[in-house]
This record gives C-alpha cells, sequence and structure tokens, in this order.
C-alpha cells in the first residue's frame, strides 16, 4: 500500500479490522515516516489521556440529584395509563354480567369434551373423592351427584376462563350427551337464577349464598334434570356456610 | 453515578471550553439519561450512551441559539475561556489551549477518543456518522494539535 495517513491513525488507534491491520504494519515495516506517526498519534493519544480530570463544580451533583426527583409529569405513562384501566374496568364489567359468564362456561364445556381424552385432574366416580382432590387444592366444593340420569361423574379440574380465573369444573358423561358443573371463581351480576342458551348448550347460572353455581350441557332435558338434582345440595351446602 | 458525571463534566468543559455551558450540558443530559434509563440496555457502554445524550442536547442547544442568537454559545470554534487552574499549575496549558482552539467537529472526535476513551463504533453511534468519518476526525484533529503545539514547544 501507499501512505495513507488516516489508516495510520486508526492502525495507532487499534480500530481496523484484520486485513487493513496486517497492511498497514507491512507497510510501516518499509516506510519511516509512517511509522513515525503511529509514534506520534500514540504519544499525543497519551498526552491527552493523562489531562488531569476536572473537578465537578461545586453542588452540580446535588443540583442533578434534586432536578431529577422534581420530574415533569410523565405524559408518556398517562398516555398509556388511561386505555389500559378503561379496557381494564370494561373487563371487569363485563366479566360480572352473566350473559357473558353463560358464553364463557359454555365455550369451556365445549373445549373440555372435544378433546381426547377429556382433560381431567382427578379421574373418579366417587363424590367424595373428587371433593377431597377440590379441599386438597383449596376449594371448599358442595357434594356433587354421582349421577344423573344416565350421565355420570367421571372427574375434574379448573379450567382457566377468559374472564382470566380458574373455575372448578366437574365433568358428567353420558352415551350421547355431556353435563358440566362450574363454580364461578369471580364475582356474577345475578339475583337468583339465570337459564339461557349460549353457543348452542344449555346454561343455567344458580346463586347460593355468595357463589354462583353453573350447569352446561346440550341438552336441555339434561341440564334440567341436574338443575333439580342440584337444588336441595346446594340449599344444604348454603345452609352450612350460613 | 458520581464518577460518570465527573468524567462527563471533564468532557464536556473540554468540548464547550466554558464551565458554565459544560455545567448546563451535563445537567441536562443526566436529567435525561435517568428520564430514559429503561431504554438504557445494561451491558452496553454506559459512558458511550451518555455521550450520545449529550450530543443530542448540544445539537438542540445549538437549534435554539441559530432561532435565539442572543443564547449563550454552546458550539464554537475556538472559545475563549482560560484553561481550568489545576491543569496550568500541573503544565500543560499548552495541550489543552490547543484543544480548546480546535474547530468544532475535530475537537468532539479527539476529546471522545482520547480523553472519554470510546471505540471508534461507539464514537461513531453517538456522533451519528460513518466510522471512516470518525477515523479522518480524530486524524485531522490530532494533525492539527500536534502543528499547534510545535509551533508552540512547551
Amino acid at each position: 500500500m501507499s501512505c495513507d495517513p488516516e489508516q495510520i491513525t486508526g492502525f495507532a488507534d487499534a480500530a481496523l479490522d484484520a486485513a487493513a491491520t496486517a497492511a498497514v504494519a507491512a507497510h510501516i515495516e518499509t516506510c519511516p515516516e509512517c511509522r513515525a506517526q503511529v509514534e506520534a498519534e500514540r504519544e499525543l493519544s497519551a498526552r491527552l489521556r493523562s489531562l488531569p480530570a476536572l473537578e465537578l463544580p461545586a453542588g452540580l451533583e446535588a443540583r442533578i440529584r434534586h432536578a431529577s426527583r422534581v420530574r415533569p409529569f410523565p405524559v408518556r405513562a398517562v398516555r398509556w395509563a388511561l386505555p389500559l384501566a378503561a379496557v381494564l374496568v370494561a373487563g371487569l364489567w363485563l366479566r360480572g354480567e352473566a350473559s357473558f359468564v353463560a358464553w364463557d362456561l359454555s365455550r369451556d364445556h365445549d373445549k373440555c369434551f372435544s378433546k381426547q381424552p377429556l382433560p381431567a385432574k382427578v379421574w373418579s366416580g366417587e363424590p367424595r373423592a373428587v371433593a377431597d382432590w377440590f379441599l386438597l387444592q383449596g376449594t371448599h366444593l358442595p357434594a356433587v351427584p354421582e349421577r344423573v340420569g344416565e350421565l355420570a361423574l367421571v372427574g375434574a379440574r379448573y379450567c382457566p376462563l377468559a374472564s382470566l380465573s380458574f373455575a372448578p369444573h366437574v365433568y358428567y358423561r353420558g352415551a350421547t350427551s355431556h353435563v358440566s358443573l362450574f363454580v364461578v371463581p369471580h364475582g356474577v351480576r345475578l339475583d337468583d337464577r339465570l337459564a339461557s342458551h349460549a353457543r348452542g348448550d344449555s346454561v343455567r347460572l344458580l346463586r347460593v349464598e355468595g357463589e354462583v353455581v353453573g350447569i352446561v350441557g346440550e341438552r336441555e332435558a339434561d341440564v334440567q334434570a341436574f338443575e333439580s338434582a342440584l337444588r336441595p345440595v346446594l340449599a344444604a351446602w348454603a345452609a352450612r356456610s350460613r | 453515578m458520581l464518577p460518570q458525571m465527573r468524567s462527563l463534566f471533564g468532557a464536556a468543559y473540554r468540548m464547550t471550553g466554558n464551565a458554565h455551558d459544560a455545567e448546563d450540558l451535563v445537567q441536562e443530559t443526566f436529567l435525561r439519561a435517568y428520564r430514559a434509563l429503561d431504554r438504557f440496555e445494561s451491558g452496553s457502554n454506559a459512558r458511550a450512551w451518555l455521550h450520545t445524550i449529550l450530543q443530542r442536547v448540544r445539537t438542540d442547544a445549538f437549534r435554539r441559539k441559530q432561532r435565539r442568537p442572543d443564547t449563550v454559545e454552546l458550539l464554537g470554534e475556538g472559545p475563549e475561556v482560560a484553561p481550568p487552574q489545576d491543569a496550568l499549575a500541573s503544565g500543560r496549558e499548552d495541550l489543552e489551549r490547543a484543544l480548546a482552539a480546535l474547530p468544532d467537529v475535530f475537537r468532539t472526535a479527539v476529546v471522545l477518543r482520547d480523553v472519554q476513551e470510546l471505540s471508534y463504533a461507539e464514537i461513531a453511534a453517538t456522533l451519528g456518522v460513518p466510522v471512516g468519518t470518525v477515523m479522518s476526525r480524530i486524524h485531522r484533529g490530532r494533525s492539527l494539535l500536534r502543528e499547534a503545539l510545535t509551533r508552540r514547544p512547551s
């Protein structure tokens, strides 16, 4: 290479890539001027580096610390906080809406029973065993029926709902249909009872003291039978929790 | 933070040649840095990051000054303020004076490289220019410094 003073500066600062470094290293072997420039660059750089550090002006640090505490209004945070709060409030309001809960439970009922195998965490046809399993997880459940008509208890688990909560979900299976029992894990605006249809399923929401129990099935007759079977159980449950 | 503040003040002083402007620069830089702390990538060079902010503060101040010409000079050619007392005492006044007399772009590049010890890549990112430009500015700045120093040997 021919003399390139800028490259020599980069070389002196070890800032060139491997190929350029090798080229300059070879060049300075034969070029005393460029070798001298490398020396001069490094010497000046060392002199600049050894310039004394300056003292901070009195009070500057304290002024910065003080000013950084008195921050201007955080506009950026507010811009996000308001819509976020609105979404949260709307979400909380919506999840207390009985028709939304009916839709949410029906969605979960269909999801669980469309899976092979059923995603139960406790497998038992024994109401006692299912209640004990829930008790171990910290949920007190009413004594659920062992069978209603041809529908038999098969198991249970906690299911994630669209309302961002986990609901105890008990599974019943018959030859051609299924029924789910839920305990809704959050507040619902419901006086006593809601009978409705959601997504092609029949749904009941029943208020028992502070809790709301949900029944979901594909056939209205199954759900009706379950409601009748559950009435005495729920009454006893309510009396006990009182 | 105190060592960073001292180091940044030293650089700001040598870039502006004026303690008052340097103080304003450092204060504004740190306030912006505190506000943008969530955008600092841990593991990267805090000094380079602070210098990036400092350059932005200088640019903003320069634009303000252009709109209102009566405000204090932040970017200038050779500042005429005397170098700091301790530098005089330690006999480095020639170097300080020659540095202060450099045109702004070269002085900034040399200060970032030789006083602040940033890499070429960090300086390029800080100033928003290609690495080749950084090399050329450092080269030019050091050449001018050497010329000034040989004219007035210490």
